[in-house]
């Protein structure tokens, strides 16, 4: 999910030589939270909502604006463009294309947007989340495992006990992962009761990190065991020229595979 | 009988003229945080009634946003150290709403010693 597909393309202007009061017209009457600085045809700054707050009404623009406008590519993953307004405790970046300014993206719309790639049942981020990070990792020559984990028998568990028991088992599993959670990990609900796992952990840590992940869930007298895949970064000699969606293959795969061992 | 009534309204003007002094800034004027003009109007006034004449110095104080001075003043004293001076003489009255106008002289002593021959 990238900045472009969801900045304001229309912005308003405003000179700097205009008063604060004017500017807070134009915001009213716009129903826009920021206007842009121009001056000759050249964008010199930003005047927010909240400038207009903190400033006298009698000041100009450009005693008001912020110069140093921080933007972003419209490239730019939504949740790199949050973290660096969070960090910045700014609430617009002025998106770019090309070195110009193409549009303006709020903190709240990334917010929303964000909140909604979070699967409602689980409150884990969906694939779209980790395809991010991963391809992060990977521009960033930094290698990873990868953890691919399903339920053995969920379908036949859904059947048995009713569906609204299956999404029990789910949300204990999510707590589970949260819980193991660590700076190091990344997690997503790839679909139903698929869950893929980024983590930048040391090797000497993964056995341990794995067997707490996969042990077997108890709800009611009923126990519910897990395989997983694990693809190695460490061990994978082109990781670099593989592609998520290639690695999401390999992992689901041997996910499979583990499957079918434990059930034969 | 009715008698008519007369009336009538009357306004007075007070004219006074003073002349205009150019600059109306001495040599310093101190921006509070909130004042109604800020370090920018105060610099494009300034570069517009006296072209080259001033330097707007913005400041890292809780209540004055910037100094303007008069360019001469920063050539014979330092300008950390004037900007200090003038801070710690008006911190005291100063709040962050006021623009306040100053004039600075500065004289020089001099005192040598030569040998006598």
């Amino acid at each position: 999910m990238r900045v472009g597909e969801l900045m304001t393309a229309s912005f308003y202007t405003v000179s700097s030589i205009k008063s604060v009061t004017y500017a807070a017209e134009l915001m009213e009457r716009f129903k826009v939270g920021s206007l842009l600085v121009v001056d000759d045809g050249e964008i010199i700054g930003i005047v927010t909502s909240r400038d207009i707050r903190s400033a006298h009404p009698n000041r100009i623009v450009a005693d008001a604006s912020t110069k140093d406008i921080i933007s972003v590519d419209k490239e730019c993953f939504v949740w790199d463009a949050l973290s660096m307004m969070e960090r910045h405790e700014i609430e617009r970046l002025a998106v770019t294309a090309e070195g110009k300014i193409t549009g303006i993206i709020t903190r709240e719309t990334l917010r929303n947007k964000t909140s909604q790639l979070l699967d409602p049942l689980t409150n884990l981020y969906r694939v779209d989340y980790l395809e991010y990070v991963a391809g992060k990792l990977l521009r960033d020559k930094q290698k990873f495992h990868l953890i691919f984990i399903d339920f053995n028998q969920f379908g036949k568990v859904n059947k048995d006990y009713g569906h609204p028991f299956g999404n029990d088992l789910l949300k204990i599993f999510s707590r589970r992962l949260l819980d193991l959670k660590c700076e190091h990990d990344y997690f997503c609900r790839y679909g139903g009761d698929e869950f893929v796992i980024v983590t930048t952990r040391d090797e000497t840590e993964m056995d341990k990190f794995l067997d707490l992940l996969t042990a077997p869930i108890h709800l009611n007298d009923i126990c519910i065991t897990l395989s997983a895949g694990v693809l190695n970064g460490y061990n994978e000699e082109s990781w670099f020229e593989m592609s998520f969606r290639d690695m999401l293959v390999k992992v689901s795969l041997a996910s499979t595979n583990n499957k079918k061992r434990q059930v034969s | 009988m009715e008698h008519p009534t007369y009336y009538s309204k009357r306004a007075s003007l007070t004219f006074n003229i003073s002349e205009f002094e150019v600059p109306p800034m001495q040599d310093l004027l101190v921006i509070g945080r909130k004042a109604p003009i800020g370090p920018e109007a105060v610099k494009r006034m300034a570069e517009v009634l006296s072209p080259e004449q001033f330097s707007i110095i913005r400041l890292d104080h809780p209540k004055v946003e910037a100094v303007l001075l008069k360019k001469n003043l920063l050539e014979m004293v330092d300008q950390k150290a004037l900007t200090g001076i003038i801070l710690e003489e008006i911190s005291q009255f100063v709040n962050d709403s006021m623009v306040l106008r100053g004039k600075i002289n500065i004289s020089i002593s001099i005192q040598r010693e030569v040998e006598l021959s």
